[in-house]
């Protein structure tokens, strides 16, 4: 397994902020707002519309990304994935930012650290969020 | 590794250099608490084929040992910068930056500057109403605000 960039994919992401929290270079930022989950189930006694977050966008600055891991190990619903494609060389710094449109690009060969394969692109939401 | 009381430093070392470890590989510290560190230096054998991790525990000041080690003057130097520790006996040039640096880099209490300018990006919450407590950034603490 081979640990050259991180990918992501964004179907799986419920914005939790687990990943930006524990990142310990402050390199991942998220972009989200939250909207009535049309979906859930109906309870007979909800004195509140279920809501859901919608991710906008995710950011990982890989200008500041240390390569540790902790992201992808702390991610509950399995959206973060090692990916096998390495990061290119920029001319400019912020070029180094990536967000979702490029980290799902890394989808392909990606695992996670006990080596269960990432979903690709057009896979609906990898784990344990459906559940 | 090797653990000395700090009296013991310079002799063991001379000791071990004496015994075949003559190459010196590193020397650096780990800050503790207020003027409490750990020192440890690396020596290998000159085959490379074993090395020793020799440390120390003191309180702000340590022996030079660059009359056994030449090698060890830049780490010293480095310690005195870094870590604010007095080494006793060595060459005491600054080596990282200029001597009206304030403060100790390496030490735990050092504020980091970026860390007190760049917003935490965790404190971002999607759904406000569902906030249950105020998120604050790990490792940055209340004293280092301006």
């Amino acid at each position: 397994m081979e640990h050259k960039s991180i990918a992501l994919h964004p179907a799986s992401c419920t914005s939790c902020m687990l990943c930006v929290r524990e990142c310990p270079d402050w390199c991942i930022s998220i972009d989200a707002h939250s909207e009535p989950d049309l979906e859930a189930p109906e309870y007979n006694n909800a004195r509140r519309q279920s809501m859901k977050n919608v991710l906008d966008k995710f950011t990982i600055n890989f200008g500041d990304c240390m390569w540790c891991g902790i992201c992808v190990e702390v991610c509950p619903f399995d959206a973060l994935f090692w990916s096998q494609t390495p990061i290119t060389a920029t001319e400019e710094s912020n070029q180094l930012i990536l967000d979702q449109t490029q980290l799902i690009k890394f989808l392909p060969g990606a695992t996670r650290s006990d080596g269960t394969s990432a979903p690709q692109e057009n896979h609906p939401p990898s784990g344990r969020r459906k559940k | 590794m090797r653990e000395v009381t700090y009296d013991q430093w310079v002799s063991s070392h001379q000791e071990l250099k004496s015994a075949g470890f003559v190459r010196f590989e590193y020397l650096t510290a780990n800050h503790i608490s207020q003027n409490h560190f750990e020192i440890f230096s690396r020596l290998a054998l000159d085959d490379l084929s074993e090395s020793l991790l020799v440390k120390t525990s003191i309180t702000g000041e340590i022996d030079s040992i660059d009359s056994i080690y030449t090698a060890a003057n830049f780490h010293e130097r480095e310690l005195t910068q870094m870590f604010g520790i007095q080494v006793i006996g060595g060459n005491s040039n600054e080596l990282a930056f200029d001597a009206d640096f304030e403060g100790f880099p390496l030490r735990k209490d050092f504020a980091l500057t970026t860390r007190q300018e760049t917003p935490w990006p965790g404190a971002v919450e999607p759904d406000e109403k569902a906030r249950r407590r105020l998120a604050l950034p790990p490792g940055v603490f209340e004293t280092w605000s301006k």
